[in-house]
C-alpha cells in the first residue's frame, strides 16, 4: 500500500458468529466508535445472518449513534429465524457514517451465549474496511493476509477452528500447526460462500502438542496459523473450546 | 527455559538507539497486561513465534512489573527454543506488588523483537481466560463492555496506564434511561481495579439495577495523554451464594 493512500474507513464490518442449540439465546452487543472524533452522528447498522441450509437475511437496525453501545437479541432481529438449528450461525455486523472523514475500524462487537449449561461471552473480530473493488486490494490484503494465534486446550476440553466465509466465492484455506520437531499443514477442506465452517482441532493437537502444567493443570499448547495463497478477506477464523464430555462451548478466542 | 538474571535492558536500550541511529524503525513490539498475585488470580505468560521460528534459534522476552502505582518492582529476561510455547509463570516475580483495592495487582510490560504474539493466561478462581494483546485507547478514544447487572454479579473493573503519562480515566455505566459517570486516575504505568457495583453505582441515587438482571453497558475512555488498556472481571454468585463463576470480558 503507498503510505500516501488514505483508507476510508467510514464503512466497516466484523465478521462473527453465534451459537445455537435447544435451549440457548444469543444477544449481540456492538459499539460504534470513531476514534478521538465527538459527536453523537448516526450509525446504519446492519446485520446479516448466513449458514450452512440457512437461507441468508439481513436487518438493519435504527437508532444507532457514534459512541453509543447498544445491542439486541438475535431472536428479536431475525424472528423468523428456525428454532430447531443448532451449531454456530454466521453473522456479519456492519457500521456506516455517511460521513467520510470518520474512521469506524476501533468499532466494537461482543456477542453473548447463554443456555442453562453455558454462558458464553466474546468479542468478534476486529471490523474491517469494506472493500467495494475501488483503489488498491493491498489495503485489504494487508490487514488479513494471514491470521495467527495460538491454542490451548486444558485437561477436560477440546478445540475447534471456526471458519467464516462471506465472501462470494468458495475458499479453500490451510492451517498450519507448529510443533516442537516440525510443523503439520492441513488442508481445511473447501468452505463455501456465506457459511461457517468447523474444523476440529483434537487430532492435530494429540499429534505431538507441547503439554505443560500451568498453575497445576495440564495445558496442550500449539502455535497456528491460518492463511490461503490467495485474498483472505472474506474469511475470519475463531477458536472455539468446548467441554469435552458434555460438549458444551465454553470460550472463544478470535485469531 | 533457562532464566538470566542478568538486567539485558540497557542492551535493548543501547540496539535499539544504534538501530534508531541507522535510520531504521525499532523492530520489537510490546505489550501491556493486567497480573494479579493471590489465591483466586494468577496470571501466566505466553509466546508465540507467529511462523513457528527457526528450530534452532531462541526467542529473547523481556518483562518489566509495575506495582499498582508504576513503580517497577521486577524486570527479568526469558530466553526459550522459539519452537516452544514460552511459558513464562509470572508468580515468583509478584511478590513485591503492593495490596489495592483488596488485591495484590500490577502492569505486565513484554518485549520481544517483531514476529512474536504475547497472550496472557488468567486462573480465575476455577475457571481461566486466555487473553491476547489488550487494545489500548489513547486520548479520547473509547471502549466499551457489555454488564448485566444484578444483585447476585459483580463487575471488577481493571485499567493499566501503558504511557508515562498520568490519565483520567472517564468511566460511564448505561442501564435503563440512566448513565452515570465517574473519573479514575490512574498513576504512569499503574493500575486500578474498580467495583463497579460495590465503588461506583453505591454512589450514584438508584438502585433499580438490583432488582433481577439489568442489560447495561461500561463506557471507558481516557482523557490527557495516556494510554489505557481495560478489562472486565465478572463474578458470578450461584443462587446458594456457594459457588462463584468469573469470567474475564475485554478487547
Amino acid at each position: 500500500m503507498a503510505s500516501s493512500e488514505k483508507i476510508i474507513a467510514n464503512e466497516v464490518v466484523s465478521r462473527c458468529f453465534f451459537w445455537t442449540a435447544p435451549g440457548t439465546r444469543s444477544r449481540i452487543h456492538f459499539f460504534p466508535t470513531a476514534g478521538t472524533a465527538g459527536g453523537h452522528y448516526p450509525v446504519a447498522c446492519s446485520l446479516r445472518l448466513f449458514g450452512k441450509g440457512l437461507e441468508a437475511r439481513s436487518v438493519e437496525l435504527e437508532g444507532g449513534r457514534v459512541s453509543q453501545p447498544d445491542g439486541v437479541r438475535i431472536e428479536d432481529a431475525f424472528p423468523d429465524l428456525p428454532s430447531d438449528i443448532s451449531g454456530p450461525v454466521g453473522l456479519e455486523v456492519g457500521l456506516k457514517v455517511s460521513q467520510g472523514r470518520l474512521n469506524l475500524l476501533g468499532s466494537e462487537v461482543f456477542i453473548v451465549s447463554s443456555s442453562a449449561q453455558m454462558n458464553m461471552v466474546y468479542n468478534g473480530a476486529p471490523f474491517r474496511v469494506v472493500y467495494r473493488g475501488e483503489g488498491d486490494p493491498a489495503v485489504v490484503q494487508e490487514v488479513v493476509a494471514k491470521r495467527t494465534g495460538l491454542v490451548a486446550v486444558e485437561r477436560g476440553q477440546t478445540a475447534s477452528l471456526i471458519i467464516i466465509n462471506t465472501g462470494a466465492d468458495s475458499v479453500q484455506p490451510k492451517l498450519t500447526m507448529f510443533r516442537e520437531e516440525r510443523e503439520e499443514a492441513v488442508q481445511l477442506g473447501t468452505i463455501a460462500p456465506s457459511t461457517v465452517f468447523e474444523f476440529p482441532l483434537h487430532e492435530l493437537l494429540m499429534q505431538g502438542a507441547q503439554k505443560h502444567q500451568i498453575q497445576s493443570t495440564e495445558v496442550q499448547m500449539a502455535p497456528i496459523c491460518c492463511n490461503l495463497s490467495e485474498d483472505i478477506a472474506q474469511l475470519e477464523f475463531y477458536v472455539l473450546y468446548r467441554d469435552a464430555n458434555s460438549k458444551t462451548p465454553c470460550f472463544v478466542n478470535v485469531l | 527455559m533457562c532464566w538470566h538474571e542478568r538486567d539485558f535492558w540497557s542492551e535493548i536500550e543501547k540496539l535499539q538507539r544504534f538501530n534508531s541511529l541507522q535510520g531504521m524503525e525499532a523492530t520489537g513490539i510490546t505489550s501491556h497486561f493486567w497480573i494479579a498475585s493471590s489465591e483466586c488470580f494468577s496470571s501466566t505468560l505466553l509466546v508465540v513465534a507467529e511462523d513457528g521460528g527457526d528450530k534452532a534459534s531462541r526467542a529473547l522476552v523481556s518483562c518489566s512489573v509495575c506495582d499498582v502505582d508504576g513503580v517497577p518492582v521486577q524486570e527479568f529476561q526469558v530466553e526459550y527454543p522459539v519452537r516452544d510455547v514460552g511459558v513464562i509463570e509470572l508468580q515468583p516475580f509478584l511478590s513485591a506488588l503492593k495490596m489495592r483495592d483488596g488485591l495484590a495487582h500490577g502492569h505486565l510490560i513484554v518485549k520481544t523483537t517483531a514476529g512474536y504474539r504475547h497472550f496472557c493466561r488468567y486462573q480465575l478462581g476455577a475457571q481461566s481466560a486466555l487473553v491476547p494483546t489488550p487494545r489500548l485507547n489513547r486520548g479520547r478514544e473509547m471502549s466499551f463492555m457489555p454488564l448485566l447487572l444484578g444483585s447476585h454479579r459483580e463487575h471488577l473493573l481493571v485499567l493499566v496506564n501503558d504511557s508515562e503519562a498520568e490519565s483520567q480515566v472517564v468511566l460511564r455505566v448505561m442501564y435503563g434511561s440512566r448513565s452515570p459517570e465517574w473519573t479514575v486516575q490512574v498513576p504512569p504505568n499503574g493500575s486500578r481495579m474498580v467495583s463497579i457495583e460495590n465503588e461506583l453505582l453505591p454512589t450514584f441515587d438508584d438502585s433499580s439495577w438490583k432488582t433481577g438482571v439489568v442489560q447495561g453497558y461500561l463506557r471507558v475512555s481516557p482523557r490527557g495523554s495516556g494510554a489505557i488498556s481495560s478489562a472486565i472481571i465478572e463474578r458470578v454468585e450461584s443462587a446458594d451464594g456457594d459457588d462463584q463463576l468469573y469470567r474475564w470480558i475485554g478487547v
